[in-house]
């Protein structure tokens, strides 16, 4: 992520002293941030956040989309904003619609990225990888907020704001295969929204105008849709953390193997055999990457969590 | 900026009759109007939407803001500023075209020369532009009032129409509706008291809790209203009778017998999912142990 380092290079000198423990975002920016997800569907996009860090508050100001790449096809779950040829035209966009808000006095500070999501399936090695880079290159405190704009057609919002931890990062920098809880991973941070006075007092409106009113919804209840989704997605991730292990276990045995061959030749050794003079030599290094499986882990949570959060909603549409 | 005749005179321009807007473009306009340079007494900017040719109706779903100073009678607006912003938002959302533009004021279209001028800046732009004023002034204890204007074809001697209302009026997409719900609930039991209005997110258990206490409420209502008519002190109106009539014939009538029979597999449903979720669950403790293990 050449841009980001160069184009941000005074705010990446200055880096976070400490780490925000809440995120604000203004109506307006939730607005728009659901606006260009619901509208781009059924592509899955992705945008900048802008705003600024205030203590332990981080507040989201204002956002702006990221344009489809044309030469993709498919804008699915491999969205990688940092590298490939296409990433060219996205960055020049970036540091152009930046400058124009800036004229018109929009915060001109990046505080992270926003994604849309489809069933909790985000946690792929690619956000890590750009979430990383943002939080390593503009600053410690940025944010990727996830929203699921398909949940939302059932009147949900589902919006999350998260960030890697400084266990992640720190391992994560020094390319260790370590082992890290999948849990310590991500960290949700609490999201909150705000607005200025003056649109407080246009919501005041609206509230007591009464036009926000339920409407019965006139499409037929498809809650149970969802739910059998869920189902399908943890069933498949649940065996892709099965394939993960046995490439563990493939793994140890080749350890076990090796130590075997390497005792049976110190032991030939010892007995002053010198026919066979080579240590048997290790071929196979590397160990597997860790993260995947663990990634895989956290999506399985993940969903696992969200269907049984939408228990109740399930019961409520055959009651 | 000089006035030109505008580029494409050969369409024939549909007269705007309604326009709605979208929240979002309130929204922006506020919060342009905040960010409003020192001594600079309002903001204009671009309309984004779409004009439905046979109904007339112009649908306001986005607005960006547009730099642009006012002296005297002098207005300067930034042109370059409005295509290159409109080019980069049409690579994102090519569907949405300029439709007008708005700016704020307190109370009614300002008349003076500088809106005439941008205006037929606008026209410029497009065929039939609509020119969106709010009022965030909040003066006289009034809200944040929206008002739409059109001005139509010069007359025959050649001086500019004046600008006639359209009549307008707020729509809410669904995400909207989602999220403006959630910023004025998720305010707690007092909302408005802070001018932050600071909401949180409500969980989903909150949501179906909320549901059905509006439900509830509203049966109430309609509980109370029947009572009133039928005790005489209200005159029946046919119309809300015959919407009561429908919402009770919408209820499917189930047998007793089948709704215990739903009952019990909608209970094995949710048995079966928190069984797997703990399987799940359990899977996952084994290979975090595993891993951590070596």
């Amino acid at each position: 992520m050449a841009w980001l380092s160069g184009a941000n290079s005074s705010i990446a000198s200055i880096k976070a002293r400490h780490r925000v423990s809440e995120v604000h975002i203004d109506g307006l920016a939730l607005l728009k941030l659901v606006k260009h997800c619901r509208d781009a569907l059924p592509k899955m996009v992705a945008g900048s956040l802008l705003g600024l860090d205030q203590g332990s508050i981080l507040e989201v100001t204002h956002c702006f989309p990221f344009p489809t790449p044309k030469s993709r096809e498919e804008y699915g779950d491999g969205v990688e904003l940092g590298d490939g040829v296409d990433d060219l035209d996205g960055e020049e966009y970036q540091m152009e619609m930046m400058k124009m808000l800036r004229e018109v006095n929009v915060d001109n500070n990046c505080v992270g990225w926003y994604k849309s999501i489809y069933v909790g399936s985000f946690c792929q090695t690619p956000l890590v990888e750009t979430q990383f880079s943002y939080q390593e290159n503009l600053s410690d405190n940025c944010v990727v907020l996830l929203y699921d704009p398909v949940e939302s057609s059932r009147g949900v919002l589902n919006l999350k704001a998260y960030q890697l931890s400084e266990q992640f990062i720190t391992s994560y920098r020094a390319k260790s295969n370590s082992f890290v809880a999948p849990s310590a991973i991500l960290v949700e941070l609490p999201l909150r929204v705000r607005n200025p006075g003056l649109i407080t007092a246009f919501l005041y409106d609206l509230h007591a105008s009464g036009q926000l009113r339920k409407e019965p919804s006139s499409e037929p209840n498809a809650d149970a849709a969802p739910l059998e989704r869920y189902l399908e997605h943890c069933c498949q991730w649940v065996d892709d953390l099965v394939e993960e292990q046995g490439k563990f276990q493939y793994y140890l045995r080749n350890v076990e193997r090796h130590r075997d061959q390497l005792r049976w030749h110190n032991k030939r050794k010892a007995e002053g055999d010198q026919e066979d003079a080579d240590a048997p030599t290790w071929k196979n290094t590397t160990q597997p990457p860790r993260l995947d499986s663990l990634l895989i882990a956290i999506r399985s949570i993940n969903i696992v969590r969200r269907s049984v959060r939408i228990l109740p909603a399930l019961s409520r549409s055959c009651t | 900026m000089s006035t030109e005749e505008p580029v494409d005179p050969e369409t024939p321009a549909v007269t705007p009759k309604s326009v709605i807007v979208h929240p979002i473009v309130v929204f922006g306009i506020l919060d342009h109007y905040i960010r409003r340079q020192e001594g600079q007494e309002r903001v204009i900017g671009t309309l984004l939407g779409h004009l439905d040719e046979e109904t007339g109706v112009v649908e306001v779903s986005n607005a960006y803001a547009v730099p642009h100073t006012e002296s005297g009678g002098e207005v300067a607006v930034g042109q370059a500023f409005n295509k290159s912003m409109f080019g980069l938002l049409s690579r994102v959302n090519s569907e949405e075209r300029v439709v007008g533009w708005y700016a704020t004021g307190g109370g009614g279209a300002v008349q003076d020369d500088g809106t005439a001028l941008i205006h037929d800046f606008y026209s410029r732009e497009c065929a039939a532009p609509v020119h969106v004023v709010v009022d965030a002034s909040l003066r006289d204890g009034k809200g944040v009032e929206t008002a739409a204007y059109h001005r139509g074809p010069p007359g025959a001697d050649g001086a500019a129409a004046a600008f006639a209302p359209v009549p307008s009026s707020l729509t809410f997409s669904d995400g909207e509706k989602v999220c403006i719900d959630r910023m004025i609930r998720g305010q707690g039991d007092e909302p408005f008291a802070t001018a932050e209005s600071l909401a949180e997110l409500p969980s989903d258990a909150d949501d179906v809790r909320d549901d059905f206490q509006g439900l509830l409420g509203q049966i109430d209502e309609i509980l109370a209203y029947a009572k009133k008519c039928k005790s005489g002190e209200v005159t029946p109106d046919p119309a809300v009778a015959r919407c009561i009539g429908e919402a009770l014939a919408a209820l499917p009538k189930i047998e007793p017998g089948v709704l215990d029979g739903s009952k019990n597999v909608d209970a094995q449903d949710i048995v079966m999912v928190s069984y797997l979720a703990s399987i799940t669950k359990a899977q996952l403790a084994i290979a975090a142990k595993i891993h951590e293990s070596f």
